[in-house]
């Protein structure tokens, strides 16, 4: 996966890995706009350039077994990286990318990411990352999983 | 994050832009939780029974192609997972016969079942068929990489070897 610079349109390649307790003391509210300690029971990984540290997203979700989906909780791009004043783009969409990947590789052909988001944007979620309405959700799943797969990943940066 | 905070963001920034950098904790009380979650039960049991045996397939293959990332990231060996493993899968998922998958890739059965058995690790003639086959979905690099795994563990930890070789080193 990798990130597009506005600019240039330089392809900049990205490592998503774990979030580690050291992480903890620099993800701060005023870079990250949550409190992400109260994440650290579920599953929160952070999107930076491959071979560098600076954390640039965050995703935290859970896995519900039994309904054979993950659930996103939050995600959040860097304050540098939101608005006007951003120099790259795609640190959401990976993200989301990630999220379907690791859906994917645990529930197989049953595999689905859902979210519940605020009412104002769940149509842009929809339009931007291709998710579909069920109540007051929206889900990824089957063929919207494989677009957005299409769309984020590529052939030489699998692993 | 308050009412209020987010108002601040969406002035700030816009819908669009706040769809494009967030997802924010959900506020539902659990009532509105659980109608939620019932109607995306119902969507997700719908949509997944409908789905043609190819479909579900497919996804499989995807499956396979990501646990095959997952552990070579993992950067540590682990003796059950090895190239004769996902490719043993990969044939389960085809629903296929050994004879008939040796066919499809124009092996001999036998030749198959010494890379299923790590017997024999394939060339990497056979490594691009068996990407052309998953129609690119299992890329022959992972075919590969699954290999030298196993040979770097092997040149890694071969005690036998050493002791063989070393009648040949005049030190």
């Amino acid at each position: 996966m990798y990130l597009r610079r506005e600019k240039s349109g330089e392809i900049i390649p990205v490592s998503i890995e774990p979030v580690s307790y050291s992480d903890y003391k620099k993800i701060t509210k005023a870079r990250y706009f949550f409190n992400w300690k109260i994440e650290k029971e579920f599953f929160v990984y952070k999107l930076t350039v491959k071979g560098e540290t600076d954390i640039l997203g965050l995703i935290s979700f859970k896995y519900i077994d039994e309904e054979y989906r993950i659930e996103i909780r939050l995600l959040a791009v860097a304050t540098e990286q939101t608005g006007k004043q951003k120099t790259v783009d795609r640190i959401a969409g990976n993200l989301f990318t990630f999220a379907a990947k690791k859906a994917i590789s645990k529930y197989g052909d049953l595999a689905a990411v859902s979210l519940i988001p605020k009412t104002i944007l769940g149509q842009y979620y929809m339009d931007k990352y291709g998710f579909e309405q069920a109540g007051e959700s929206l889900f990824l799943e089957g063929e919207s999983i494989l677009k957005l797969l299409n769309t984020y990943e590529d052939d030489e940066e699998r692993i | 994050m308050t009412k209020k905070e987010f108002d601040r963001l969406l002035k700030k920034y816009g819908a669009e832009e706040l769809a494009g950098s967030f997802v924010f904790p959900a506020e539902n009380s659990a009532r509105d939780e659980a109608n939620s979650t019932k109607r995306l039960q119902e969507i997700l049991a719908e949509r997944r029974a409908s789905k043609t045996p190819a479909e579900k397939q497919k996804a499989q293959l995807m499956q396979l192609r990501f646990q095959i990332e997952d552990y070579l990231k993992e950067k540590r060996f682990n003796g059950k997972k090895t190239f004769g493993y996902f490719l043993k899968s990969y044939i389960t998922i085809l629903d296929k016969k050994s004879n008939e998958f040796a066919d499809e890739i124009d092996i001999k059965p036998t030749e198959l079942s010494q890379y299923i058995n790590n017997h024999r690790t394939p060339p990497q003639p056979v490594m691009i068929r068996l990407e052309l086959h998953s129609k690119n979905i299992i890329p022959a690099i992972h075919w590969y990489r699954l290999s030298e795994n196993e040979k770097l563990h092997v040149l890694m930890t071969d005690k036998m070897l050493r002791r063989e070789q070393r009648k040949y080193v005049k030190i």
